[in-house]
């Protein structure tokens, strides 16, 4: 049965959804995951739920799917989440975006 | 995504491989990465975005079969899947408070994103075996939509949900002939739009 699947993924903040970049990405056939704004919950939610998204990117990484993070400059998740997967010594491409 | 111009605020709680088709398991995905006809629906629609994690991804990892309902219906699982629940219905609960239309859209059939039915077989264990393509489904929630509905419904939020159809999730082999879903492309998008703008 043939795979469809792009293996090509762009991880980002929530509130980048709808730019022309991230629009860009997803015509080029890139699978999104979308960091949500978690600092409505408390320490240990947004932890885990933060922890959760790593384990997933840890799995993509394992399948040898190509990883993109895109980190704006007060992008404090994304920055948070680099180094739960540097921690882990998983290597993803960074993007620097304005 | 832009937000509402006027009415209620609106919230999509999106299955994760909505926006993302390498979380699929190999050999069922029709998409490459975003189902973009569904993202324009949304746009059109005026819905903020929020992708629900995977948890058959980070529960099982990509090396999984195809499984169906009653191989992730463990305690375990289902103890992943209500953890992770109760934080995201904690995530979605300002929205509510907010007025926000909150919606779910899962995934047909599936044993763990299937809101109206899921993928079912009795005889799938033990020694691996050649599968025909045909899906064996049941009337039912998969058991992430289960636990998520009960948190959400726990912490006060309202939502209505809707699963897409299997047409346009699975290749046209593993579409089982049920009358719970559109059989036609044309007719399950319509569904899915009018779900959206109700």
């Amino acid at each position: 049965m043939k795979d469809m699947r792009s293996k090509q993924i762009v991880v980002l903040e929530a509130k980048h959804m709808g730019s022309d970049l991230v629009r860009g990405y997803m015509h080029e056939g890139y699978g999104m995951i979308q960091i949500p704004d978690l600092s409505s919950l408390a320490k240990s939610s947004s932890d885990y739920l933060l922890t959760v998204i790593v384990d997933e990117i840890h799995e993509f990484i394992k399948d040898g799917q190509h990883v993109v993070v895109l980190e704006g400059k007060k992008d404090l998740w994304v920055r948070s989440l680099l180094f739960k997967l540097s921690k882990r010594q998983l290597d993803v491409k960074v993007t620097k975006i304005s | 995504m832009s937000k509402r111009v006027s009415g209620s605020p609106k919230l999509a709680l999106l299955g994760h491989c909505i926006l993302n088709q390498n979380a699929r398991a190999p050999g069922i995905a029709l998409h490459r990465g975003v189902i973009t006809p569904l993202m324009e629906i949304l746009e059109q629609s005026h819905y903020e975005l929020m992708q629900l994690p995977c948890p058959e991804t980070s529960f099982t990892g990509l090396a999984r079969w195809w499984f169906v309902y009653e191989q992730y219906d463990s305690v375990n699982y289902r103890r992943h899947c209500a953890k992770l629940a109760r934080a995201t219905a904690e995530l979605v609960k300002p929205y509510s408070k907010k007025g926000y239309d909150i919606v779910i859209v899962g995934l047909g059939i599936s044993p763990s994103c299937g809101v109206r039915m899921r993928q079912t077989n009795k005889a799938w264990r033990g020694r691996p075996f050649s599968v025909d393509d045909t899906a064996s489904v049941e009337d039912g929630k998969g058991v992430w939509m289960q636990e998520l509905e009960k948190a959400l419904t726990s912490v006060g939020v309202n939502f209505r949900s809707l699963d897409m159809a299997p047409v346009l999730l699975y290749p046209p082999g593993r579409v089982p002939k049920v009358s719970e879903y559109p059989s036609s492309e044309a007719n399950a998008w319509k569904e899915l739009k009018d779900f959206l703008e109700a």
